[in-house]
């Protein structure tokens, strides 16, 4: 598959000019976007106008940043100035943002090509991308398939090879989930390593920007251009850079295994992931047995608490000041009733509603407040775990990708994020990646958890992994950009 | 039946930092609308608030100033509702952690009102109907407020005013709000209710809403309290609902909103870390704050003989009582120089707002200078008074006024030769004087103070002449 | 579980209308939802404590250029000078 340094190596052995590099991914994006529908819109002009501005960099001899003229897509709901953000919503079908996310402003900086915002679930509420307002994005891997959620148009344009990198964002496995679906690796840092400030918000608490890359050194490469504490998120926090730690040696490193994630697994995803242990194993890493009894209380915790989040943070879209608004109407608070009623989907309204429940007076004691007890006692029971481990090795999701369309009750499908949850609740960061195909042929993804800011070790972990079986589960696509 | 009313009063004080308090917008009054924004104080999707930390230390003086426990660690919370002037559909304020825990005010007669808390909270835009619209201007919005909230303490409209009074003197004295009722940087709501004197159930209470005044304050507590008891004799029983005041009318009536009860769903806003103040920083408020004018006052009286009610014109704005204090500076008699100041200058500086903003002509410095040689007896009450015009008139300092002459005294033969002079030039005075006419000596006073150029001392010049008659 | 009344209560704190909604299976949907929401009542956990949080240095009170009025009304429904305007009335004829 397509990766940084092969954009790199054509740009630097002048090769190829940035423009026309970029022209090739907006062309075959253009192309495929019908079939995988993995973008909401293509920015062309701008990626044209980055990509020029890098070719007159290249020629005046300076050197490359890391990132500079590698084309990639943005999840649609990080805000671009000037250009639509539209959280595949309704809503803010045709919103256009004032102001650029930080993420957005250090990839400018690094003049990294945008070829178009990615599809996405509703307000990065679901785990099919089929809550979209514009329809779900499908699995390059096989279009009959759904590419994931919430990031799904992300994964899938860059498992198409229609983006060589993506940035998505993960509140409860969203950059995870589909990077597993699709085959690709994905990464959702430590809460507060990278700056919230831009991505429009579901759960405060929880949510997280992160790359969906096509190996490891990508993930790694893309986290160190987009972490960094930001004086305007009062969450962000210091990191260290990780793509110079990353040596693939994993002598001595003790993994956890965790029975509870792997009950009821189906027999390819349990096989799989068996291999992958007895791989790691004769690489000298330790297999430590961990007790996590918690992780049972982890999805109800999670549902709780992020829809209550999300209750408080959607209630501004009221119409007046930006996104879409009702035209019939008795009295203002009917028009704020039905600008939301009209504008959100299903799936977004019902959370709502779950949201406001579990903050009301008489539930909040039961519910939030509780939710916030069991939180904490997760967030303890991790300091345990990595007191007899160095990571946590689990499948990322307990199956492959759905179908498209099987629309599965909303308890069922937030059951299948039983893996991913979990770390969101406790702001760890994790990474999910290729470790093999079911009977179908759709990729299994598995992940590995660290503990506060081991972003390198979980990496390094994954890259001895990704060498060692030489990407043989990274599958290059029969679509997108041929280099 | 004899009614007491039982009063707590939520007061909200802008305070005086220079950008919001989530957002580096300026908090400036006034300005064309939506000129002061920005994508966090206009609630755009995706905006995070970054608190500023003057608004925590404004708090804590605030705090401080008024005897409260301050919360080294407190938390902000979301409080939900939906209304236009409020863009994220949320207040971010403090619910269980606030910043401030009790502390009280003390009125004058001694009798405390003692305060339930105070806590930070940011304001919402303002409104303008018109017709069939609403129209919003969104640059209040994110201004940093502090909630005062009292207990029930105050049994009186009179202690009501005073009490608010003097929150607005301490909040001024502190430096951390202009507190003006008039310009919205005070508001205050009034809650009330009645019960028989003796008990010691709460009865139930009625919210009053839209006070623009300590005017209207009274008025509305007056209205209430005539209101409840009239309900309350009748057999009828007060609602707990929100009142509207209106101004012109004197009256109260009630709101009617369709907003079932408010469940403002509160919880801790993910998006602001706690609160912290270090046990250092702390320090360094505490030890900052002003002298209180309470203090202030009670010292000026106690140790500098000065006049109650003086004391009180000198200490209510922070810039009067540091002018006198400078004025008085190695003076002997500091009462000399707080009458003269009350006496002069009070009855040229008569407005509130020139009070609060002293900013005579004279300096405090030249002030000092001229008191100086007024104690040393160089020169007298009288030229002093004129030497004072001409300094305000002129903003030059004294000396510009003295000649030599004046500043080297009058001595004694030279007053004898003006009195002896003047004696011979009015016989009728003297005679006048002589038969029994009192107040004929002041004529011959006149006569000696114009001829000195009001350089004599009058009362030496008076006794003098009166020697010379008798001889 | 969840009642139509309490449904209809959510509703209008979170200011969604239930005209359109398929009301019955709406709380449907919430009710199962809730009942595995309630799966954390049977767990014992301890009190909160604070004490983990980081602090962080706080933003210095320094003015700093607003945005323009044009850019923040520009994705108003509907503005007059320079205010944002919300309508009391729209286009609902007696039914």
């Amino acid at each position: 598959m397509n990766k940084i340094k092969d954009i790199k190596h054509l740009l630097e052995a002048r090769e190829a000019s940035c423009v026309e590099v970029t022209k090739q991914f907006l062309s075959a994006s253009q192309q495929e976007n019908a079939e995988l529908n993995a973008y909401i819109s293509l920015t062309e002009e701008t990626a044209l106008k980055t990509a020029a501005a890098v070719d007159k960099k290249q020629q005046s001899g300076e050197k490359l940043l890391p990132l500079e003229g590698i084309p990639f897509v943005l999840k649609d709901n990080i805000a671009t100035a000037g250009l639509k953000t539209t959280c595949a919503s309704r809503m803010l079908e045709n919103h256009v943002p004032i102001y650029d996310a930080a993420v957005w402003e250090s990839l400018q900086k690094q003049n990294a090509v945008l070829i178009g915002k990615g599809n996405m679930d509703e307000f990065a509420m679901g785990s099919t991308c089929e809550t979209s307002y514009f329809g779900g994005a499908k699995n390059p891997q096989n279009t009959d398939y759904v590419a994931g959620g919430s990031s799904g148009g992300v994964a899938a344009a860059v498992a198409g090879g229609l983006s060589i990198f993506g940035i998505g964002s993960d509140t409860g496995g969203s950059i995870r989930q589909p990077a597993s679906f699709c085959g690709i690796v994905g990464l959702k840092p430590t809460y507060g390593a990278v700056s919230r400030r831009g991505l429009i918000a579901y759960a405060s608490s929880f949510d997280q920007i992160g790359p969906l890359t096509t190996c490891v050194e990508d993930a790694a490469l893309v986290f160190d251009a987009i972490r960094g504490e930001d004086p305007l998120d009062m969450t962000s926090r210091d990191s260290s850079a990780v793509s110079d730690q990353l040596t693939g040696d994993i002598k001595g490193l003790r993994i956890g295994i965790a029975k509870e994630y792997f009950e009821n697994l189906p027999k390819d995803l349990a096989d799989s992931l068996q291999q992958a242990i007895a791989l790691y194993q004769s690489l000298g890493a330790e297999i430590v047995p961990i007790e996590f009894p918690m992780l049972k209380y982890s999805l109800p915790t999670y549902y709780i608490l992020a829809c209550a989040e999300a209750s408080s943070n959607l209630g501004r879209y009221d119409g007046i000041r930006y996104g879409y608004h009702a035209e019939k109407f008795s009295d203002l608070e009917d028009f704020v009733c039905r600008t939301r009623s009209e504008g959100f989907g299903e799936e977004v309204r019902r959370r709502i509603l779950l949201g406001t429940y579990v903050l009301s007076a008489g539930y909040f004691d039961a519910y939030y407040h509780k939710a916030q007890l069991v939180r904490n006692s997760i967030k303890n029971q991790f300091k345990t775990i990595f007191e007899s481990c160095d990571c946590l090795l689990t499948p990322t999701v307990p199956l492959t990708a759905m179908k498209s369309g099987a629309n599965l009750d909303p308890v069922k499908t937030y059951q299948t994020d039983i893996c991913t949850v979990t770390v969101n609740i406790a702001g760890l960061p994790a990474v999910s990646i290729p470790c093999g195909f079911d009977s179908k042929g759709l990729p299994i993804g598995m992940q590995l958890i660290g503990n506060q800011f081991s972003e390198a070790l979980i990496l390094n972990t994954a890259l001895a992994f990704e060498r060692e079986t030489a990407e043989q589960y990274i599958k290059t696509p029969d679509r997108g950009v041929k280099l | 039946m004899s009614w007491e009313m039982v009063i707590g009063l939520e007061t909200h004080v802008e305070l005086s930092t220079k950008t919001k308090i989530f957002c580096s917008c300026t908090t400036k009054f006034g300005g064309e609308p939506n000129t002061h924004c920005c994508p966090v104080c206009t609630g755009q999707p995706g905006s995070l608030p970054v608190l500023n930390q003057t608004v925590v230390e404004y708090a804590a003086k605030a705090g401080l100033a008024l005897n409260c426990e301050i919360s080294l660690k407190s938390i902000m919370a979301r409080k939900h509702y939906v209304y236009p002037d409020l863009s994220k559909a949320y207040q971010i304020s403090q619910f269980e952690k606030p910043l401030c825990e009790g502390g009280y005010v003390e009125l004058s007669n001694g009798k405390r009102i003692n305060l339930t808390r105070i806590h930070i909270e940011e304001d919402a835009g303002k409104l303008v109907h018109q017709g069939n619209t609403v129209m919003i201007d969104y640059n209040r919005g994110g201004v940093p407020l502090i909630e005062i909230v009292s207990e029930p303490d105050i049994r009186s409209a009179e202690e009501a005013t005073e009490y608010l009074e003097k929150l607005q003197i301490i909040m001024r004295a502190v430096r951390v709000s202009d507190c003006r009722m008039q310009e919205g940087s005070m508001r205050c709501d009034v809650n009330i209710s009645l019960r028989q004197k003796g008990e010691t159930q709460f009865g139930t209470r009625s919210e009053i809403k839209n006070l623009n005044s300590f005017t209207s304050v009274a008025a509305a507590i007056a209205y209430e309290f005539e209101r409840q008891a009239e309900l309350l004799e009748s057999g009828g029983r007060v609602v707990q609902e929100t009142r509207n005041f209106d101004a012109d009318t004197g009256m109260t009536s009630s709101m009617r909103s369709k907003e079932n009860a408010d469940d403002y769903r509160y919880f801790t806003d993910p998006d602001i870390v706690p609160v912290v103040i270090s046990q250092e920083r702390f320090e360094t408020l505490k030890n900052s704050l002003p002298e209180m004018p309470d203090k202030k006052c009670k010292r000026y009286v106690e140790e500098l003989g000065i006049a109650e009610a003086d004391a009180k014109l000198l200490t209510k704005y922070h810039k009067v009582s540091a002018y006198f204090e400078e004025a008085s500076k190695d003076c002997e008699n500091p009462k000399t120089i707080a009458t003269f100041m009350i006496t002069q200058m009070f009855s040229l500086i008569t407005t509130e707002s020139e009070r609060e903003n002293w900013s005579p002509t004279v300096t405090a410095a030249q002030m000092n200078e001229l008191m100086k040689l007024l104690e040393s007896g160089k020169i007298n009450r009288n030229l002093t008074k004129r030497v004072f015009t001409q300094m305000l008139e002129s903003g030059k300092p004294a000396g510009d006024f003295l000649s030599e002459k004046d500043l080297a005294g009058f001595d004694d033969s030279e007053l004898e030769a003006l009195c002896r002079a003047a004696v011979a030039e009015n016989p009728k005075s003297v005679s006048d004087y002589q038969s029994g006419k009192e107040k004929a000596i002041k004529a011959l006073v006149g006569a000696v103070m114009r001829q000195s150029k009001g350089r004599a001392n009058a009362l030496e010049a008076e006794e003098k002449l009166k020697a010379i008659i008798a001889e | 579980m969840i009642t139509q009344t309490e449904l209809e209560k959510i509703a209008a704190l979170a200011k969604l209308s239930l005209d359109k909604e398929d009301t019955q299976a709406l709380l449907n949907d919430v009710s199962s939802i809730l009942d595995f929401a309630n799966a954390i009542a049977e767990v014992e956990v301890g009190e909160l404590n604070l004490t983990e949080e980081k602090t962080k240095e706080l933003r210095e009170d320094i003015i700093y250029p607003s945005t323009s009025v044009e850019d923040i009304l520009s994705n108003a429904a509907e503005q007059r000078d320079g205010y944002f305007v919300a309508r009391k009335l729209g286009g609902l004829t007696d039914e």
